[in-house]
């Protein structure tokens, strides 16, 4: 090990001539230290998320169960001003594997069903360790902007969807007000 | 976390199998080959000690080690030999000169370079051979027979799927063109299925001469949509876009694998797997010169997942199943002809796997190799270290610190024999073709054909 | 003339573990540790030589220090070999543990746990300012299939840097299909395992190992199977069991050639045959068609978040 022990010696050599070592290089491996390296990748991802007024993020609960919330209140479309929060559920794979995406609130919607799971690309098949969570939130925003009927989760919403946009508005209006459609309830996510 | 207790399962079929982690790589059929193989390595080193561990672990029954005198270096200390059923003998020229003495192996592996031994190997029939040698950082590998070896398994990893679009069977263009048309019905349609019209919608279309291409195609996928469907892209049509070439391809082409195969359909064989393979060789020249073949190679029925409902989906796949198993029958009234009573299960494999057949050409007999001179001026380096080690007379007795740094060259070595072994035992996936050298200096794997 | 004081930790005690362990004994390496925290199944024992069927459900740790302490074997100036087995989780283990070796090795099966080492390691150097730099060898294997990367920590490429370059563990599908259009026996698993499964059974993680729950899964997949069409003859406990638990085919061959490999950088590490700046780091490896490595030497990222100096 001869060799590796010699350009450790150059190296040391050179940090010692930068020796006026910052603070900042001091907390940053301070940080590292106690942060597995999807840790580290997670907050590198809130550092530089770009929000809509539209959505919301709550990191409290992301140090204790590395779960995160993402409260969305699209200003336009069939599910205007709603209030819908996901819970947003990472393991140690973060970002080779994609965190858990579920809908906390029951809704009326052609690609999530009333439990909450979500059907969206890069939350599984297109996933890729490119993507972040800033990736995530346009995904989100993007199912309430435009719901898409040709591959549902929720068929019943798709099939509404499909027959016309004024049905599927009122449907939908009805849901979020805490309605029931087919015999099904669904959450009161308005005022 | 709770630990495993598969042999608390309540159910019967969990009876795990020991070498269950190697069925999936070969299935019942391959492990069978395995275990009914018999090995003979010849020369006992450290070589050869971790060869036969490598092939006494995936169940290599039948193994035998013919250790020669002058060779001391057995890592006994370290392995319980004993237990590996091995059965040894002491090298004796008399009774080795026979070609007798060396057919009842289906492989044998040359770990030494001693005068004698290769004095009589050049001599002798030998069944399928490794020739192998390792020195420091360098070892190389060497498939000798006097027969071809055929794989009908290769395992490949990026099959294109087998489709057929430009001429289908009659049963597939019929499911094709029986689709329901609505709009809501076209959003659950294979992609295989979008191909095949836009095919047909390009092809009525245009009388001019310019070929078909993806960008054709995709514009009728595309007009299609329009008419079809208002409800943006589904993924049946991405996928359609994206595999649009599986659309272009001509299935009467005959790929260079198999025509290599069935150049060698009348080669003398005397190995048993090879005179059934040049069966099933002959048997595929009778299917293609029949009118029910089209000139196109059995459907292998194989096809890959489609966005598609299940039901569409599952018509689909029954009906490439129907057309595959149609063509294995009208093959199997070929072979049965040649060949009474061949198995079944070998045809339907065989016809699964016609477009992906090999064949590997080892170096014809040691004597061959031995005598290996080649364009010595412009050799690349990995043939200068093939040629150092292979006339390396003597097995070279290293100090002990030199053993100890060396160690996982000879290690890694045995692995790569242990490999082709079990390849050629199997006949599944593809061995070298014919001669690999090892440099562990600068991690590379050279192959190159003698 | 290698070191007498040198020391290595082998991480996994599996199909390459083995492998990395018996050859390390005849390397002649004095001092070897080794942490696994599973126990032996009789699944491993198509290329796991260091066990016998009588050593089923014991720690392969154990199992694996204990044969080769009984061949009572002389290494580096004359020491005795000695392996001490760590029957544990390995990312419990402390810096200060760490820091005694030369040189790690590893042969996991998660990427987590390389993760979680190479950032270790990675950090030690960058604490002790360049004093300690332990170097990892990291192997792994799939069917014929392998790679090995040596990672020298804050001189060139670490396990983070390649990050973006690695297949996802599992293979997942659109929920929509799974939830509507299954069509492989795979889809029906999937379904089972994220959606129907959670609410069977809330609050409750699936365990394979638990056999009631993989009689649930059993059961309702020839159900699910069955409700859509499915051909259910591809759905025998051993394919579900491989599906739920993403296992691999394994053979010998291959764990002896990548650990061979492993081990070999190893050696000319401690020899001083390597080149830290030059040589070709990375090496993958396939046997399906032919014999095919390829190493080249990959580069460090800059902007990778483990090992990114401190500037």
């Amino acid at each position: 090990m001869l060799k590796l022990r010699q350009l450790q010696k150059q190296k040391q050599e050179q940090l010692a001539e930068s020796a006026t070592a910052p603070e900042r290089q001091k907390q940053q491996h301070q940080q590292q230290l106690s942060n597995s390296a999807s840790q580290l990748r997670l907050r590198k991802d809130l550092a530089s998320l770009d929000l809509p007024p539209s959505v919301e993020i709550d990191a409290a609960a992301l140090q204790t169960s590395s779960t995160l919330y993402i409260r969305i209140t699209p200003d336009e479309g069939y599910y205007e001003s709603g209030r819908f929060s996901f819970k947003v559920v990472f393991k140690d794979t973060y970002p080779i594997e994609p965190p858990k995406v579920t809908l906390m609130s029951r809704i009326f919607h052609p690609n999530i069903d009333v439990q909450g799971n979500v059907c969206l690309n890069i939350l599984r098949e297109d996933w890729s360790p490119v993507l972040d969570v800033q990736s995530i939130v346009v995904g989100l925003l993007m199912l309430f902007l435009e719901p898409n009927a040709t591959d549902p989760l929720n068929k019943a919403a798709a099939n509404i969807l499909k027959s016309g946009s004024s049905q599927f508005q009122g449907q939908v209006r009805n849901a979020m007000s805490g309605g029931l459609i087919d015999g099904q309830r669904y959450d009161r996510v308005v005022k | 976390m709770s630990r495993l207790s598969i042999y608390n399962f309540p159910s019967k079929h969990l009876a795990m199998n020991r070498f269950d982690r190697q069925l999936r790589l070969w299935g019942t059929h391959g492990q069978q080959r395995v275990e009914a193989g018999r090995v003979c390595v010849v020369g006992s080193s450290a070589l050869s000690t971790e060869i036969l561990k490598n092939l006494m672990l995936p169940g290599v029954r039948d193994l035998t080690l013919i250790g020669l005198k002058s060779e001391s270096y057995i890592q006994d200390q370290f392995w319980d030999f004993a237990s590996w059923n091995i059965v040894q003998m002491d090298w004796d020229a008399n009774r080795m000169k026979c070609s007798k003495f060396w057919e009842c192996y289906a492989l044998v592996i040359i770990t030494t370079g001693n005068a004698e031994v290769r004095d009589i190997l050049r001599r002798v029939r030998m069944p399928p051979t490794l020739l192998c040698r390792v020195s420091k950082f360098h070892g190389f590998l060497t498939f000798v027979s006097s027969e071809p070896h055929f794989v009908i398994e290769a395992h490949r990893q990026h099959q294109t799927a087998d489709l057929r679009l430009d001429r289908p069977r009659d049963q597939l263009s019929s499911f094709y063109c029986n689709l329901p048309r609505d709009p809501l019905s076209f959003s659950e349609w294979p992609f295989a299925a979008v191909l095949y019209q836009a095919r047909k919608l390009a092809l009525q279309e245009k009388a001019s001469l310019k070929p078909l291409n993806r960008e054709v195609l995709r514009h009728h996928i595309s007009l299609m949509q329009d008419e079809l469907s208002k409800n943006g892209q589904s993924p049946n049509l991405s996928e359609a876009y994206r595999f649009a070439y599986l659309a272009l391809q001509n299935s009467q082409h005959i790929p260079e694998n198999v025509r290599e195969c069935l150049l060698l359909k009348d080669k003398p064989c005397t190995l048993p797997y090879n005179q059934n393979f040049q069966n099933l060789l002959r048997a595929l020249c009778k299917y293609m010169s029949l009118p029910h073949s089209d000139g196109q190679l059995p459907v292998s029925g194989a096809i890959p997942d489609m966005e598609s409902s299940s039901k569409i989906y599952n018509a689909l796949r029954r009906t490439y199943m129907e057309v595959a198993a149609t063509d294995a029958s009208i093959f199997g009234s070929l072979i049965l002809p040649i060949a009474p009573q061949f198995p079944l299960d070998q045809i339907n494999l065989f016809c699964k796997n016609s477009r992906h057949i090999r064949v590997v050409s080892p170096v014809k007999n040691i004597s061959t190799l031995y005598d290996f001179q080649g364009p010595k001026s412009n050799d690349t380096p990995p043939v200068l270290v093939f040629r150092s080690l292979l006339d390396m007379p003597n097995d070279e007795t290293l100090d002990k610190e030199h053993r100890w740094k060396y160690y996982p060259v000879i290690s890694a070595m045995a692995g790569f024999v242990a490999q082709e072994t079990t390849k050629i035992l199997t006949h599944q996936f593809v061995p070298i073709d014919n001669t690999m050298v090892y440099n562990g200096m600068s991690n590379e794997v050279s192959v190159f054909r003698i | 003339m290698c070191d007498p004081e040198v020391s290595i930790l082998v991480l996994g005690a599996g199909g390459l573990g083995c492998e990395i362990l018996k050859n390390l004994a005849l390397q002649g390496i004095p001092t070897i540790h080794v942490v696994d925290m599973d126990t032996i199944e009789l699944t491993n024992l198509n290329r796991q030589f260091l066990f016998r069927e009588n050593d089923i459900g014991k720690p392969k740790a154990d199992v694996a220090a204990q044969y080769i302490n009984d061949r009572h074997l002389t290494g580096f100036g004359g020491r005795p070999i000695r392996v001490t087995p760590h029957f544990q989780d390995l990312t419990l283990f402390s810096d200060t543990f760490l820091e005694q070796f030369t040189l790690v090795i590893s042969g996991l099966d998660s990427i987590e746990a390389r993760r979680a080492i190479n950032s270790r390691l990675v950090r030690i150097t960058f604490e002790s300012k360049f004093q300690k730099c332990i170097p990892l060898v990291d192997g792994g294997s799939d069917g014929f299939k392998g790679h090995c990367k040596v990672i020298i920590p804050g001189f060139a490429a670490c396990y983070e840097c390649s990050l973006a370059t690695l297949p996802a563990e599992t293979e997942s599908y659109p929920l929509c299909t799974v939830a509507n259009n299954p069509r492989l026996p795979e889809h029906v698993i999937e379904y089972l395992l994220s959606v129907q499964w959670a609410e069977a059974h809330p609050g409750q993680d699936f365990d394979y190992a638990d056999g009631a729950s993989f009689q649930w899964l059993m059961s309702n997949s020839l159900e699910r199977a069955e409700r859509f069409n499915i051909d259910a003859s591809k759905l025998t406990p051993q394919f579900v069991l491989g599906v739920v638990k993403n296992i691999v085919p394994s053979v010998a061959s291959t764990n002896a050639i990548i650990a061979a490999q492993c081990c070999n950088e190893a050696s000319k590490l401690l020899y001083n045959e390597y080149d830290v700046e030059r040589s070709k780091n990375f090496l993958v490896y396939n046997g399906e068609d032919g014999c095919f490595a390829h190493s080249f030497v990959h580069e460090r990222l800059p902007t990778c978040l483990v090992c990114q100096e401190p500037s």
